[in-house]
Formats: structure tokens, sequence, C-alpha cells
């Protein structure tokens, strides 16, 4: 092989890896996609302007209301949180936001070591994962998740479901870190302009999903046992969060959000706030009668169904946690940013979002406790 | 290990790189450590059926080998003391030897095939046989292991045997060489079935690198991913199966389909004469494109009645849907888009009639010599660059592959 060839050889290769990096890059999630549109907004943040994040399941994208955090005390604190988002990628998401700000709390709610979110199929995964850029913390989170299922399915493989069973993990599926090889098929259901180009959402940090945030369940609050449990492989999940919040120094807060179930699984969270009290961290339980009668949280109003807030929730739960962060990280007060004007439109919008949803002042849901 | 799969390509990728920094002494030792590699990858516990055949087709080998080599010196020594007679007895003997001797290694290695293939499709036709007589016994169905491409290899060692009987060549010498040559990795799933003094020197020898070969060997592959991924697989949903004969599975089917090819096969064969004698005496010109588009059709006309045997549940049903294409009149099926309901939607069927204008453009190139990747290769660089990260991006984005899009295994697959 000559000189010159290798010179092209090498061109070539370039070339190639441009090109494909650019398809891999196009034919992403789709961004219709509330996950990816969520870690769109993120990433086009500018960098070192966000302040925190919180992250957990969907419960913690429904009670999170960015604008409004954004509003009472200038603090910028997005939710990284996906449908059913895995415990173990927890982690993941936190040094995925490392990568590009400087987070000076972490907030984490432990709603994913209960029973009924324990299970993981591949679409759950891959609603964080193909979110994510790719980089070797996209594959290291993957990772996780994966040896996570195997863990689960070799101890608990027994109970799941025989409908789930093609929905697991599959440990060998190249896809699970190549999400272009989920996506290219994307064409085929017609793509436009919309397709390629990467939205933020118009409301920033917030959920906004009319059907669900302005319904309720009329819920009765869940007695809370005192015991705490949990089993070995969930403790070990939540021991690796802690031991990484230790190693990095990070403020971790470890939260319990606001939720109607059965005891046994207040067991297992109790547990896990247990552990992470041990560990010194904070913990909130907005369970707890203290906090639940200080925010006044009204499970027959308040929540949209056994394990979300509805938006009255939301924004009850932001501004608690938000005074919480101000007071305890010295949050507030920042001076103000290039991108406050975003943050001031978007707090607009989600106000008009709630207000003409719920036909009542976002204030006069928070007048209670903030008094 | 698929070959439309990421596995595959890597292990490719680390076969290639690895055989062009060995020494040239031990490339063909670093092919059979891959071959077997990747049979083990595949199935570790049938590894032992492949070894089988290797020990008992070589040691065959090298005793019929023996036998034509003592013959051939024996003959020589005594050319002037041997009477014809002498002679033709002595070659004889050998060749009843030589039968005994070839027979046997056909037995156990054709045994083998047919026991792990069929037994279970016999003894299930037996046991319907028994049934039907009110016969209370049942031979047992038993849960065989199918190594893979064993009807490959197997074959592939017959060949080779009938070839050394007929003292063709002399037998491998080498064991582990002997090995590589049944076992090379890329022939072991999709065949085709090779002769030793084709591939087998081409195993042996060291390849070094050069550019314009494995050039052309990437673009071959990038072709063949085209085609299997973006026409092929996305035909699945029209095509379940195009097979060959009782060799492909075992049904009774299969046996009708392999009849129906046969007869069509060995009846052109055996009637070529007669049909040089029917074509000279109508003056027929078979020079013409004309003749060339009778030929395509009339072999699509007969192949098509095989494929039935192929598609239908069973013969009866294939039968039926003869019957049904010559006597229901339905070509409306093509026009009212009734076959978007066969789960391929319109820019699916746009992608196939493109990539399809593709194929018959690339054939007719190929009927009329034109070597097509000679021809890039003419090309400014630009334009080859062009070519070639634009076939790369159609097969990437029109392949079907991935979530939900799995590439549907080749059908020589495990045969």
């Amino acid at each position: 092989m000559k000189k010159k060839q290798i010179l092209q050889f090498i061109i070539f290769m370039t070339l190639g890896l441009v090109m494909v990096y650019t398809l891999f890059y196009l034919f992403e999630k789709n961004e219709n996609d509330l996950a990816a549109r969520s870690w769109n907004g993120f990433y086009s943040e500018e960098e070192n302007t966000i302040d925190g994040i919180i992250v957990g399941t969907s419960m913690a994208t429904w009670a999170w209301v960015a604008p409004l955090a954004w509003h009472e005390r200038g603090v910028r604190l997005y939710s990284l949180s996906t449908d059913e988002q895995p415990m173990a990628a927890t982690i993941g998401v936190i040094e995925e936001a490392r990568k590009t700000q400087n987070l000076q709390v972490i907030i984490i709610d432990v709603h994913g070591i209960r029973t009924s979110a324990r299970l993981r199929t591949v679409n759950k995964m891959r609603n964080l994962t193909d979110s994510m850029h790719y980089s070797i913390n996209q594959i290291r989170t993957v990772n996780r998740i994966v040896k996570y299922s195997k863990d689960y399915e070799a101890i608990y493989g027994d109970t799941i479901p025989e409908e789930k069973r093609s929905k697991l993990i599959e440990p060998s599926d190249f896809s699970n870190y190549l999400g272009f090889l989920n996506y290219h098929a994307r064409w085929e259901s017609g793509l436009s302009e919309s397709d390629f180009t990467k939205e933020s959402p118009s409301i920033k940090g917030a959920y906004t999903s009319r059907k669900k945030l302005f319904r309720t369940e009329k819920l009765e609050p869940p007695d809370i046992p005192k015991e705490a449990n949990l089993e070995p492989l969930f403790q070990e999940v939540i021991q690796e969060v802690i031991d990484y919040g230790k190693e990095n120094q990070l403020n971790m807060v470890f939260v319990e959000l606001p939720s109607s179930l059965p005891e046994e699984e207040y067991i297992q969270m109790n547990a896990a706030l247990q552990m992470a009290e041990d560990a010194d961290f904070p913990t909130i339980n907005f369970n707890s009668d203290t906090i639940s009668n200080e925010l006044s949280i009204d499970y027959a109003t308040d929540l949209s169904n056994k394990t979300h807030v509805n938006s009255r929730g939301a924004v009850k739960i932001t501004s608690y946690l938000t005074k919480y962060v101000c007071e305890h990280y010295g949050l507030d007060n920042e001076p103000e940013s290039k991108d406050s004007t975003s943050w001031d439109q978007s707090w607009e919008d989600y106000k008009a979002f709630f207000e003409q949803g719920w036909e009542m002042s976002i204030e006069s849901v928070l007048s209670d406790w903030q008094k | 290990m698929a070959f439309v799969s990421m596995k595959f390509l890597f292990f490719l990728l680390v076969v290639c790189g690895g055989y062009f920094i060995m020494p040239a002494k031990l490339k063909w030792v670093w092919l059979l450590i891959c071959s077997y590699t990747f049979y083990l990858l595949n199935d570790a516990r049938t590894v032992a059926f492949i070894i089988f055949t290797t020990v008992i087709t070589y040691i065959t080998g090298r005793i019929l080998g023996k036998i034509n080599r003592n013959q051939k010196t024996y003959l020589k020594e005594n050319k002037t003391v041997l009477s014809r007679e002498e002679k033709k007895c002595f070659k004889a003997k050998n060749i009843t030897k030589k039968k005994w001797t070839l027979f046997t290694a056909i037995l156990a290695n054709l045994g083998l095939l047919v026991f792990l293939k069929y037994f279970n499709f016999f003894a299930g036709n037996i046991n319907a046989v028994l049934s039907n007589l009110s016969l209370q016994m049942e031979v047992p169905i038993l849960n065989l292991l199918l190594p893979l491409g064993i009807s490959f290899y197997t074959l592939q060692a017959l060949g080779y045997l009938i070839d050394v009987y007929r003292d063709k060549y002399e037998p491998d010498r080498n064991l582990a060489k002997f090995a590589l040559f049944l076992s090379f990795f890329p022939q072991i799933v999709q065949g085709p079935i090779a002769r030793y003094n084709q591939l087998a020197h081409q195993l042996y020898e060291a390849h070094k690198f050069e550019y314009k070969r494995v050039a052309f060997g990437a673009q071959l592959i990038l072709w063949g991913f085209m085609k299997k991924l973006i026409i092929a697989d996305r035909l699945a949903p029209f095509v379940d199966e195009i097979l060959v004969g009782i060799w492909h599975g075992s049904s009774w089917k299969y046996v009708a389909y392999g009849i129906w090819n046969g007869v069509f096969i060995s009846g052109s064969i055996l009637l070529e004469p007669v049909y040089e004698k029917i074509i000279a005496k109508l003056k027929i010109n078979t020079k013409c494109f004309s003749w060339g588009f009778f030929q395509a059709i009339r072999t699509t006309f007969l192949c098509s009645i095989g494929r039935f045997f192929s598609r239908g549940v069973s013969c009866m049903a294939a039968l039926r849907m003869i019957k049904h294409t010559f006597t229901v009149f339905n070509p409306w099926v093509l026009t009212d888009y009734s076959f978007y309901e066969l789960g391929i939607n319109e820019r699916n069927m746009i992608v196939l009639v493109a990539m399809g204008l593709v194929l018959l453009v690339v054939g007719i190139m190929q009927e009329r010599g034109i070597h097509i990747r000679e021809k890039i290769a003419e090309q400014n660089l630009y334009f080859r660059w062009l070519v070639y990260l634009g076939a790369l991006a159609v097969l990437l984005i029109f392949g079907v592959y991935g979530n939900g899009l799995a590439s549907t295994v080749f059908i020589y697959q495990q045969f």
C-alpha cells in the first residue's frame, strides 16, 4: 500500500465517519418524544447556567415546574427524569448533566426502587439512553441498566409476567447503544423539516400534558409504616448512588414524592431514605404527615393518579423544593444570565398554561403554605 | 452469528485485520482458528460433528490416495512383467477396495447428516402410518442438535472424497489444513459447496494486503448488504421461503419441490440434443434478444410453479394454489393496492422499485460483461467516493434492521 493510498484511505474513512455520524444525528429519537425534547432542552442550555437537576421516574417529571423555580427564586433546575427511568441509571444521568453544568444540587426521587417500578423493559431504558447524546457515558449508562436488568432477572426471573418477557432488555443487542438502529426507519412514517431540528420544549423544564396534569383522582393519603426494608439488589443500587455522591462531593437530596401506594412499597422507600440519611444526605418525605401538612398536600385534589401529582401538586412540590435548596445551598439571588429572557418567557407561558387549565391562579394554590 | 449483524462485521474485521498482520506461514492457521471460533460461537455443542466428518474424510482420503499411488507405482514398476489381463485384474481389485472405502465414508458422513436432519421427519411419517393402521407403536421423536452448515460441509467432504476416488488430485496430507477447507467460516453458513482443487489452495496460500482487492471485496460486501437488507428483507412479507428440495427441510412439500426441480434440471440436460435438433429444424435464431427473453419467461414460469410447493403449507395446498392460479382471473391485486395489506406500505414499495431498477441495471451490465467495480474504479476519486458513501448512506437508512425490523435469517442458514 503506497503512502498516497494510505492517505486517501484515511481521508475516505474520516469522510465516512462524518457521514455516518451525521446520519446518526439526523435519525435520532423522534422529536415529538417527551423525553427527547426534555433532554434537547437541557443540552441546549448554555454551559454552567443550570443550578441543579431532579432525577427520578415520570413522577419527578410531572412534579417539577422549572419556570416556577426560576420565577420564585431565580433557580434554574431541570428535571432529567423519563418515564420509568431505571434507578440504576441515576449515576449516568448525573454524569451527563455534570459534563456541561456545575450542579450545586441534585434531587433524587426514590420511587424507582419500589416493587412496581423495578422491572425494566427495553423501551423504558431507551426512553432515557436514546435521548442522551452518543458518548462514553451513554454507553456506561446502558451498561449499568443492562447489568441491573440481568441481576434482576437472575433473582426475580420467575415473577416476570409472560407478556413482559419479550420486552426485556437483551444484553447483547447492539441497538441498546446505538439509537440509529432503532430510528433509521423513521422515513417510513414520513419526514418533514421539523424531524431534523432539535427542538426544545416551548416551556422549558416542565411537563405540559393537558390531559394528565389537569385531572384529579380522589385518593387517600398513604399509611406510611415505620418499618424499613429493602432487598439487597436494590440496596446495592442506592448504595452506588450514595457512594458516587460521596466520592464526588455532590449535594444530593433524596426525596419521596407524593403518592398513594400499597404499604409494602413505602417500607422499601423508607429503607432507601434511611440509607441516604445514614450517609449524611438530607431526605424529604412528601408523604410524611409533617411535610404533607406543611405543604397542604391534598390527596383528593393534588394527585393525577396514584403515582403522579397533577399540576396543582407540582407547583406545591416545586415551590417547596425551591425554597429548600435555596435555604440549604444558597442558590437564590443568582446574577442575571444571558438566557433569563427564555426563562421569563417560559414562566409566562407556564402560568398561562396552568391558569387556563385550572381556571385559577398559581398564587392561590401556593398562598396557603407560602404564608 | 448472522452475516447481517454487528457481531459478524466486528468478527470479520478482526479476522481480516489479524490475517494481514500474521506471518505468511501462519495465515492459514489464523483462518482455521477463526473458522472454529465462529463455529464454537454458534453452538459449542455441535463442534464434535464437524470434527468427526473432518477426521473420517481426511483418513478416507489418505487411504484412497494411497491405493491410487500404490496402483500407479505397481503398474509402473511391473509394466513389462504384467499381462493385460493381470493389469486389469489388479485394477479391478483396487477399484473394489476403493469402492468399499468410499462407501464406508459416505455411509458415515451421510448417515450422520440424514440422522440429524431427517430422523424426526421419517419418525413422524412412520408414526402417522402406524396410527392409521391402528398399531400401538411409536417411533420416538428425538431432541437432536442440528450443527451449523452440516449439509454444506458434508456435501463438500463427499465431493472431495469422490474426486480423490477418481484420482483427480492427491489427497490433503495435512489434517489441520484439511479442517480449514471443510470449516472455512464464510462458506459454512451459506455455501456454495466448493471443490477442493478450486478452494483449498486459496486458503492455504498466504495473501498479501492489496489495496485494490480489499477495496473490491468491501464493495462486494456493501452490494451484498444492499441486496439483502434493502430488497430481500423488504420482500420477506411476500416471500416466506424460497427453497429447493428435500435438502432444505424435512417436509413432503419440499420433496415435491425437489422432484419438480430435479425433473426439469435433469430433463433439460438429457433432452439437450433433442432441443438442439428442434431448434435447428425450426431455424430459430438463438443469438437474438427474443430468444433470451423467451428463455427467461420459460424459466421463470417453471420456477414459479415449483415455488408453490415451497410456499404452500402442504402439497395439497400447493396444488390448490396452482389450480387457483389458472382458474381464478384476478390481476386486479396488482392495481387495487391490496398487496399493501401484506405488510409493505407505499414508501417501502417506492424503495423496492428504486432498488429493483438498480438491480436490473447492474444485472444488464453484468450480462454484457461490464465489470462494474472496474468501471467505478476508472472514475475520478471524488465521484468514486460519492458512489461509495452514497451506497453506504442508502444502506444505513433503507436497510431492514434494528429494533422491530429484524433482518430475516439467510434461508440456507442451518442447512
